[in-house]
């Protein structure tokens, strides 16, 4: 779905910093080079070693990454592999998801990039170059995420798991064995911590984008990957007791028995993430792309735990995984070859998803991140996210009602009355609905 | 070549005006033009063609409440406006007279226009924070109780932005007041002392007249600066529904929605509210001259 990227896509940026396991990136990466069985100079299916020359840009939403040099180490890597490469220039922009739409508009975007959110299947092949030739389709997850009339346009630069970020120490302090594992338990532990006078789970309201999570777990609630995409039928989907509603609930919830921060509407992103290695708050829902970004700000890897977020009371849950960013090949490139070689690379090669805390798009590859062998066990099941229906996003968008981007839920948890709430959702839904396709 | 002293004037003129009207069509009137074009489509930012929908987008606006209900939200910097109006001139009327050190006084007050916006709105995010260094003021001089959540709570937050807009331009206004004062000839005031009038009297009857016009030039400022305030709320809450404008609706619906169309129907709706408005006002505080 569009709007679960435009999370991962604000929050990627807005971290700033993140601590760089060089070392032990290196240390995998040669592992999984070596457990590939293949040479570091295999010609891949359409890839011509010969045509790999020159030099092309790549635009990333990481200024960080290339400001400290992390890319200019990757590029000589590339350099290495490809040795008629001349170069690999390397643009970042901040407020990537909006800006970058823009230049697409413009014709000058670069050669290879990450594919921003908001382009929906239709325009992909206008953009962007089908990267089928690779042969990573069938390799990665979300190989055919962004596909169109059978091309694959984009391949993700890594994947995230969403789930409830804890922290171990914490728990330990309330007398607690581990974390919540159905969600009367959440519950009972949010009035624990409260007493305490520790933040039971931070919402980070202010910034927004973090409140989208509250949605995300519907289709788990509804045991649907496709859950979202049938809402382009449903009329009324936040009846309460749905399973969108039943999400929205818990988040009602939380604010209404006082189990957010203290100053949760004013609390800053940045803040939040130094209270949360501080030990002042218990719990957040996020992905495991946040865990590196708390570590940074000082908590222990041991102190820091992710399991998927109990969502009802039957002691089982699945979690859910959606792509990062997606690697596109503009359109209008002049180095076509070599941006594809660069793509490939970037998956295949340089340790970018594990050193950023993903779980790495390749499947042959396994995920360095301690947390996520424990997220891994404790779900119930693996549940990977589908593309969204253009349908549906015309709805969300008529409606102005941003599944998975927060704005919305800032209302919500502003409402004097829940159901009351849910019933004006429904009818701005259906009358969006029937705007959309009457 | 010889040309007539009228040829040069010509080109003179065409010479020098050209740079700046080339300028101004292409990053004024062009967007102006488009944005108007684009109100009657459906435009969602990407795709090459832009489907004309004709007034949907109105219609939309006009029967849509949640696109009114956000003004609420603007009349807390109006009224923040008239405040700092009234301060501004009062402040004008005492740095117009002999005080030690007026120059400083008033490039002190004029200082916070100079400052860019964003930066403004950012520190004072920190300083209203409810740990931040507003509160802890409060605290160490005893006054605690007045220590609230300035931007947390629902009731207060949106006075809490228009304090910070009338900070900024309450300077801006008085260096206009000033302006005007100093235009006023002084003959009058002397000839009123004479006669016995009260500093009150004096105000009443040769200031306000004479300083009318340009009350209404800054209320005229004031108003459509409160219609269309936008950084102050973006910055300092992030446009949340508590504190969300029609501007940071419109930018809203635009880039997080996908709505072009719909969003540039919102920017002429506002230039029409706008007109409306200073309309209104023109008629309620009189003609004057045509100032503008």
């Amino acid at each position: 779905m569009a709007k679960w990227r435009s999370i991962l896509r604000v929050s990627a940026t807005a971290g700033i910093g993140f601590a760089l396991i060089a070392g032990c990136g290196n240390a995998a990466n040669n592992a999984t080079n070596n457990a590939g069985g293949g040479a570091a100079k295999t010609t891949s299916p359409g890839i011509n070693p010969a045509q790999v020359q020159g030099s092309i840009t790549f635009i990333t939403h990481r200024t960080d990454l290339v400001a400290n040099g992390t890319f200019q180490k990757w590029a000589n890597q590339f350099k290495k592999l490809y040795p008629k490469v001349t170069s690999v220039k390397f643009q970042s922009i901040t407020n990537y998801a909006d800006d970058v739409k823009i230049r697409l508009n413009s014709g000058a975007y670069g050669d290879a990039l990450m594919i921003p959110p908001g382009v929906t299947m239709q325009q992909m092949p206008d953009f962007f170059e089908p990267l089928d030739n690779l042969g990573l389709d069938d390799k990665t997850y979300f190989g055919r995420y962004d596909a169109y009339q059978g091309k694959t346009y984009g391949l993700a630069s890594g994947v995230d798991g969403n789930g409830l970020v804890y922290n171990k120490a914490v728990f330990k302090k309330a007398g607690l064995s581990g974390p919540p594992k159905t969600l009367n338990e959440f519950y009972k532990d949010c009035a624990k911590f409260k007493k305490m006078g520790i933040t039971p789970i931070a919402l980070n309201y202010e910034a927004k984008w973090p409140l989208g999570v509250w949605d995300q777990l519907a289709p788990a609630i509804a045991k649907n990957a496709n859950y979202f995409n049938t809402l382009k039928n449903n009329s009324a989907p936040f009846t309460p007791g749905s399973p969108i509603a039943q999400n929205l609930k818990i988040a009602y919830t939380i604010v209404k028995n006082g189990w957010a921060e203290p100053d949760f509407k004013v609390t800053d992103w940045e803040g939040s993430k130094s209270d949360f290695a501080k030990g002042k708050d218990a719990m957040m829902l996020l992905g495991n792309w946040a865990i590196s970004q708390f570590e940074s700000k000082g908590i222990a890897s041991k102190n820091v735990g992710f399991v998927p977020f109990p969502y009802d009371n039957t002691g089982k849950h699945m979690a859910i995984i959606g792509p990062d960013y997606f690697y596109g090949v503009a359109k209008n490139s002049g180095n076509k070859p070599t941006a594809e070689a660069w793509v490939k690379f970037m998956i295949e090669k340089s340790n970018y998803a594990n050193s950023q805390g993903f779980i790495p798009t390749l499947k042959s590859q396994k995920a360095t991140l301690p947390q996520i062998a424990e997220f891994e066990k404790t779900a119930s099941k693996l549940l990977q996210s589908v593309p969204g229906d253009s349908t549906v996003t015309q709805i969300e968008n008529t409606a102005q009602i941003d599944i998975g981007g927060g704005g919305y839920v800032q209302s919500l948890l502003n409402a004097p009355n829940f159901n009351q709430y849910m019933a004006k959702l429904n009818q701005e839904w259906n009358s969006a609905k029937q705007q959309v396709s009457p | 070549m010889l040309l007539s002293y009228k040829q040069q004037k010509l080109i003179i003129i065409v010479g020098f005006l050209i740079i700046p009207l080339a300028l101004l069509v292409t990053f004024s009137f062009y967007p102006a033009v488009k944005l108007l074009y684009l109100s009657f489509t459906s435009w969602d930012g990407l795709s090459p063609t832009a489907p004309f929908v004709g007034l949907h987008n109105y219609r939309i606006i006009f029967t849509n409440s949640t696109m009114w209900t956000v003004f609420l939200h603007n009349f807390s910097y109006f009224i923040g406006g008239i405040v700092q109006n009234l301060i501004a001139l009062f402040f004008a009327v005492i740095l117009n007279s002999a005080i030690r050190a007026r120059n400083l006084w008033r490039v002190l007050i004029f200082l916070p226009y100079v400052l860019n916006s964003v930066a403004i709105s950012y520190m004072f995010k920190f300083v209203f924070q409810d740990t931040g260094a507003f509160n802890l003021i409060l605290q160490h001089v005893g006054l605690s109780g007045l220590a609230h959540s300035w931007l947390g709570n629902t009731q207060i937050v949106n006075w809490t932005l228009a304090f910070v807009s009338l900070w900024k331009f309450m300077g801006f206004n008085m260096v206009i007041y000033l302006a005007a004062l100093q235009s006023i000839d002084n003959e009058l005031y002397e000839a009123a002392t004479l006669d016995g009038a009260t500093s009150f009297q004096q105000f009443r009857f040769i200031t306000l007249p004479n300083v009318m016009a340009i009350v209404q030039i800054n209320m005229l400022l004031t108003v459509s600066g409160a219609l269309e305030v936008f950084d102050i709320p973006f910055v300092m809450t992030n446009a949340s529904p508590d504190t969300a404008t029609f501007v940071t609706q419109t930018v809203n619906t635009a880039f997080t929605f996908n709505n072009y169309g719909l969003a540039s129907a919102m920017g002429v709706v506002l230039l029409i509210i706008v007109i409306i408005v200073i309309g209104i006002q023109r008629k309620l505080l009189g003609g004057g001259e045509d100032v503008i």
